[in-house]
């Protein structure tokens, strides 16, 4: 029953999923030519000090990237579900409503994690060729909190799509910017190194929030 | 229903956290000034601290001696402050040939006029710990970039750009007398200036595991590594090559005594420089040098302390302290409880910080409290023990957040 | 007495301060097709709500195989068909999708119900159900709760966007399926006709109350329209067994369960009734009118 349940996810999200990862493909290769582009020209000693000494960091235009798939894929996911509240079907499918809503929701962070991990590892293995450990490193230290703000992204915008009444979908929205604005407070490289495994705990504890709203549609709470 | 409650908590906990830091950010965007920053100098004609000071009642800048009030006029004050304003005074005429007999060296003032800041922030930020080794001896004037980089884990190791790769020669070369030398890998700190803007290179100075301090120097494509003898009880936090005009030192080392020292070209004697009690981890230190006297100001959260030391001895010639007036708005006072912080000035790290008011704000806790179960009452809800017990310790924030929340 | 499968006792329910209805009590017994009929904003949405789980009244209960609606285990869950208002299904899927699908959750799944229905809509099993017309959607609709074979079926205005094709289709389908295997169903429409080729029972609300609870045989035997002219029509009084008197110039209309001689001696007081009482029987539509009023 669950791998139905995770067919019907699939099926609502597979196009997204792949547009997704293409286009942060196309978006990575954009950033490797740019990159190859200063390596011809000012050479890679110049590029490492720029790096090590200058507190430059190469991938910052992929800062937003993360938010905005999983923004996306939490619409691809739960408007399905709202429009004609269709999520009556899937609350009447014979398994208890929080195996229902937590698959779902494991689901989507799941597929979003393979997306990012997919990501993550075209980008390391070039910064591996490219670079030293040290500032593969450091690379990691700074995309983290960008990637981990797009599992929260998910997770919070799945908790605004699930919650039946619209005044209080405007107070999640607010609570919503607001979380995510932690994951954005600096732009200098690393600044999250001491805190990203906390951080991390961020997109885990808000998830359940979706399960709320979903009993709260239960009760036939509306506006 | 149960576990209905529980998210719901999650929710107004979350929702007090992200008020406790929005709430008092926004208040101090709106109410914050800035604090006021008095120019203070050690005057060598003087021999007293001369300020500018912009006051605001007459709206414009004071220039006065704060010995003898004396109030100064702009091109008086140049002449009061020679060493400041030397270039100003050169481009009169104005210099002065010698001051208390001593004899003024334009050239001495160009080379040992310095000014060097440093903040918490400057020490506590993310760096990648691989440097640049330049030739400090290439013959030639400008320094250029050597080709490769260094990381010191378990060894020294030399790694070039173009190919990702060790350099094993060089790196064992290096090695060698790394070891020769007594190096405990792997280094605390390596402090350098990697940058080829500048008149000479003296390489790093290294802290190793046992906190000792190394001088490391490429001179002719071949290692120089030299420890340097710290006095007993001197274990360093922090160092800062300086590489100076006129070459008296090479660096400043900070120590867990929160005591300044510079190593001297003297033989890598220490010489401490007194600052009354610099934090590193917390203060901003300032230092205004001339070939006369050496201006120190530390600045702390309770306020300013200026110190004149004489340029040769680095013994105290005068010190002054502001104290700075900490009166924060009773309004603030009152309706925050604590605000949550995650950047901070003395560090670029990102970090959750909490910093606590004043008791009276229980008192307005209370009074949230009273007015959400009265709330809670006329809404015909039943009242949480959680809700009230939340609001109680968090206050606005916990209020707010249950209001919205817990309907 | 019949096992009852749906027990509904003093539900009462507001939205805000607008009362829908205070201690509604009905229940549905096994193998019984019952119809809830009632103008818009009566609570028919309302109840259907509440029977799905899907809104908490205010207070009183539904029990559906004695487990509470609003809480129900998988097991019974598996045993209750639901047809949303709008025919509404998982769209993004097409017709082979959504039978693999909904087959995984149903361990008495019957594919050949799915699919004999699926036949005479002749459209391609790869065809996206978004891309189907209302009529076909419907017909998948049903064909999965058919392959779900349920105990309870619970149709939420069913003919809501159908052409009469289709839901003379439907009810057909439906009635002799559901009198076959004995199944009881909920249904509520607001095409009266098509409830009467299907229906056992009807529950006919009005305003916060229910008018009438009966088999559809029993009242349309005894509730029937009267015609006569009478000199005081002001005199009738609309509470005593007559419902929704109408007169205009003497000539009076009105509804009632009672015979023809028993309205003609309760009558015979007081209206002076001037010539014989015509009586008429009813067609389920009109009885509704007849219960509830055209207004």
């Amino acid at each position: 029953m669950i791998k139905a349940l995770l067919f019907k996810e699939w099926k609502k999200t597979k196009w997204f999923a792949i547009g997704a990862f293409i286009a942060g493909v196309i978006l990575l290769t954009y950033l490797f030519l740019k990159l190859g582009r200063s390596f011809r020209m000012v050479g890679l000693e110049h590029l490492w000090d720029v790096i090590v000494n200058r507190d430059q960091f190469l991938f910052r235009d992929l800062k937003f990237f993360p938010p905005a798939v999983g923004f996306c894929l939490a619409l691809a996911q739960f408007v399905p579900e709202m429009v004609q509240k269709r999520i009556k079907l899937s609350l009447h499918l014979p398994l208890s409503n929080r195996k229902i809503v937590f698959t779902m929701l494991g689901f989507g962070m799941t597929l979003l994690m393979i997306i990012f991990a997919m990501h993550l590892l075209i980008l390391l293995t070039f910064s591996g060729i490219y670079f030293p450990v040290e500032i593969t490193a450091s690379m990691i230290y700074t995309l983290l909190p960008w990637y981990i703000a797009g599992l929260a992204a998910y997770a919070m915008m799945s908790w605004i799509c699930l919650e039946p009444s619209w005044k209080r979908r405007i107070f999640n929205t607010l609570i919503m910017f607001a979380s995510l604005q932690l994951f954005y407070l600096t732009d200098f490289p690393g600044a999250y190194s001491f805190v990203v495994l906390s951080v991390v705990i961020i997109p885990f504890y808000v998830l359940p929030f979706g399960y709320l709203s979903v009993q709260r549609f239960k009760v036939g709470i509306q506006d | 229903m149960k576990n209905r409650y529980s998210i719901n908590y999650l929710i107004i906990v979350l929702g007090t956290l992200l008020l406790a830091w929005l709430l008092p950010k926004s208040y101090h965007l709106v109410t914050d000034t800035a604090s006021k920053n008095i120019f203070t100098y050690y005057s060598s004609v003087d021999k007293a601290f001369c300020t500018i000071d912009f006051d605001d009642k007459e709206e414009r800048l004071i220039r006065k001696n704060m010995n003898t009030n004396r109030v100064y006029s702009e091109s008086e004050f140049d002449s009061i402050l020679p060493m400041f304003y030397s270039r100003q005074l050169m481009a009169d005429g104005r210099m002065p040939k010698s001051i208390d007999g001593k004899v003024i060296n334009l050239n001495d003032v160009k080379f040992k006029k310095f000014f060097f800041k440093i903040t918490p922030a400057d020490k506590n930020k993310p760096h990648i710990p691989l440097y640049t080794l330049f030739e400090s001896m290439s013959g030639r004037v400008r320094i250029e970039m050597p080709g490769d980089v260094f990381r010191l884990n378990s060894k020294i190791e030399f790694i070039n750009p173009e190919t990702n790769r060790v350099n094993e020669e060089k790196s064992q070369c290096f090695n060698k007398i790394f070891e020769k030398r007594g190096f405990r890998f792997p280094a605390k700190m390596a402090a350098g200036n990697p940058s080829t803007r500048k008149a000479y290179d003296e390489g790093y100075f290294i802290i190793d595991n046992d906190d000792q301090i190394f001088h490391l120097k490429m001179v002719n494509a071949m290692p120089f590594l030299r420890k340097v003898s710290l006095p007993a009880g001197v274990v360093p936090e922090y160092i800062l090559t300086m590489e100076p005009d006129d070459r008296s030192f090479y660096a400043f080392v900070f120590d867990t005594n929160k005591r300044l020292y510079i190593i001297t070209t003297d033989a890598y004697k220490l010489q401490e420089i007194p600052t009354s009690a610099f934090d590193i981890n917390k203060d901003q230190l300032l230092i205004m040098a001339n070939p006369l006297f050496w201006n120190i100001n530390v600045i702390s959260s309770k306020g300013k302390t200026v110190l004149a030391l004489n340029a040769d001895t680095k013994q105290v010639v005068d010190e002054v302290t502001f104290k700075q007036d900490i009166s924060e708005s009773a309004y603030s006072k009152f309706i925050l409880p604590f605000a949550v912080g995650f950047t901070n000035a003395n560090t670029k790290y990102i970090k959750p910080m909490v910093y606590f008011g004043s008791y009276w704000v229980l008192l307005t806790n209370l009074l949230l409290t009273l007015v959400f179960v009265f709330i809670t009452r006329y809404r015909k809800q039943k009242i949480q023990l959680f809700s009230v017990v939340w609001i109680a310790i968090t206050g606005i924030y916990g209020f707010i957040a249950n209001i919205i929340f817990n309907r | 007495m019949q096992q009852a499968i749906v027990e509904c006792k003093n539900l009462t329910h507001y939205y805000g301060k607008r009362c829908i209805y205070e201690n509604l009590n009905f229940e549905i017994p096994k193998g019984r097709i019952l119809g809830l009929l009632g103008k818009n904003g009566t609570g028919k949405t309302t109840t259907i709500n509440i029977l799905n789980g899907y809104l908490q009244p205010r207070s009183g209960e539904c029990l559906m195989f004695g487990e509470s609606s609003a809480n129900l285990s998988p097991e019974t869950k598996q045993k209750v068909g639901l047809l949303i208002e709008g025919h509404v299904q998982y769209s993004f899927m097409n017709i082979s999708e959504i039978e693999k699908f909904y087959s995984a959750f149903y361990p008495k799944w019957r594919k050949d119900a799915y699919y004999e229905l699926m036949k005479l809509l002749k459209i391609d099993p790869k065809q996206k159900i978004s891309r189907m017309s209302c009529g076909q959607r419907s017909q998948v609709a049903l064909g999965l709760i058919l392959a779900q074979d349920p105990e309870l079926l619970i149709l939420d205005d069913f003919s809501m966007g159908l052409d009469p094709g289709y839901r003379m289709l439907f009810v057909d389908y439906l009635s002799e399926y559901a009198k076959a295997e004995n199944k009881t169903v909920f249904v509520t429409s607001h095409i009266i006709q098509d409830m009467e080729r299907l229906i056992d029972d009807c529950l006919i609300m009005d305003y916060g109350r229910i008018v009438m609870q009966k088999p559809v045989s029993e009242l349309l035997e005894s509730f029937k329209r009267y015609r006569f002219t009478c000199e005081k029509p002001e005199l009738l009084d609309n509470s005593n067994h007559i419902y929704n008197s109408v007169s205009i110039k003497g000539k009076t209309e009105l509804y009632s369960l009672l015979s023809k001689n028993e309205l003609e001696k309760l009558l015979s007081g007081n209206v002076k009734v001037t010539n014989s009482i015509q009586e008429e029987s009813l067609s389920l539509e009109e009885a509704f009118i007849g219960l509830t009023g055209k207004y």
